[in-house]
């Protein structure tokens, strides 16, 4: 069984990498994954990341942000400050922190309403990896980072949708039980 | 089973589902964000007769409520997407999956067999039920490859 981790090719039903150590006690149950699986952790977000997401500054206000996410495009903001990420600000945030008094609070500046060090992933992580933050998480949309820069952003309609193009032959919609 | 399998042979009933925020017909939009905000969703399912006529959700709210700063008490069945696609409870993940992206869904209402709402699925079930797919251990590697650990737990 090769370990995940480090490729050392180690005795079938080992618990440990005898090279590395790393606990490999769960990973039996991908001997028998699908293409789906072994896919989604062999794949880079690199290779779906959207690299067109909103960007804006932490002393832009809220209106000058919402009115960059236009008509059908993102839903989701990232705060830059002097080159790193600073915050995300998302749809989720609008209708909860500012729904109830829009037209006051849309001038004040992004950085008071935005959730401030989201969680990242750096480009060459898993699709997978994503998934599992976001259940762990409950977020929609995670930044990618390549070393400190910004990179992408995926979100989880992104992943779907790489799905649904990967793996149609399951994944459509009139495919009932 | 691997996941290609269980996609098409797990139903609906094998997701975690919400016990549904729905608002009736004659509801308002200020109800529906009230509704949103305490139950922390992002959608309302506007229901006449216990039947889906309308989902309403926190996009409609940012695209039609805030910028045309519509009255809070406007009936939510000016706004709400009418006749919503639903799915039924022996629907498969597969199918729901499909549906979701097909029309950019985030929440899909589950009706029974007489069209009564029973519950909905959210994205957030979706990707619990792929996670559930994979190993603990994929998720807890050491986040630099290459990394060994000095000795073994416990020594």
């Amino acid at each position: 069984m090769l370990c995940p981790f480090c490729s050392y090719d180690n005795i079938e039903g080992v618990d440990s990498c005898n090279r590395c150590n790393v606990d490999l006690s769960d990973m039996q149950g991908l001997a028998d994954a699908s293409d789906i699986e072994r896919d989604l952790l062999d794949r880079p977000l690199s290779q779906l990341a959207s690299v067109s997401y909103v960007e804006v500054g932490p002393s832009d206000t809220v209106r000058a942000t919402v009115s960059k996410w236009g008509k059908d495009g993102f839903h989701c903001a990232l705060i830059v400050s002097d080159g790193s990420l600073a915050g995300i600000f998302t749809e989720r945030d609008l209708l909860f922190k500012l729904a109830n008094d829009f037209e006051t609070l849309a001038d004040q500046p992004i950085s008071t309403f935005m959730t401030p060090n989201p969680e990242t992933l750096t480009h060459d992580a898993p699709v997978a990896f994503a998934l599992n933050k976001m259940m762990v998480g409950g977020y929609r949309h995670i930044p990618i980072v390549q070393g400190e820069k910004l990179v992408g952003m995926v979100s989880v309609r992104d992943i779907l949708g790489y799905m649904v193009d990967r793996f149609g032959d399951v994944l459509s919609a009139v495919s009932s039980k | 089973m691997t996941l290609r399998d269980n996609l098409t042979n797990d139903a609906v009933e094998t997701l975690r589902q919400l016990d549904p925020t729905e608002l009736s017909s004659r509801g308002t939009v200020g109800e529906a964000i009230a509704l949103m905000q305490d139950r922390n969703e992002g959608y309302v399912v506007i229901t006449e007769d216990a039947r889906p006529v309308g989902m309403l959700t926190e996009r409609d709210i940012l695209r039609k409520v805030l910028p045309e700063k519509l009255p809070f008490d406007t009936p939510v069945a000016e706004l709400m997407t009418s006749s919503p696609v639903v799915v039924s409870e022996d629907d498969s993940v597969a199918h729901i999956i499909g549906t979701m992206h097909a029309g950019g869904f985030r929440h899909v209402p589950v009706v029974d067999a007489g069209g009564r709402l029973k519950s909905v699925v959210s994205v957030k079930r979706i990707v619990e039920y792929l996670v559930d797919h994979f190993p603990n251990a994929v998720f807890n590697l050491p986040p630099k490859p290459g990394q060994v650990q000095a000795a073994r737990e416990g020594a």
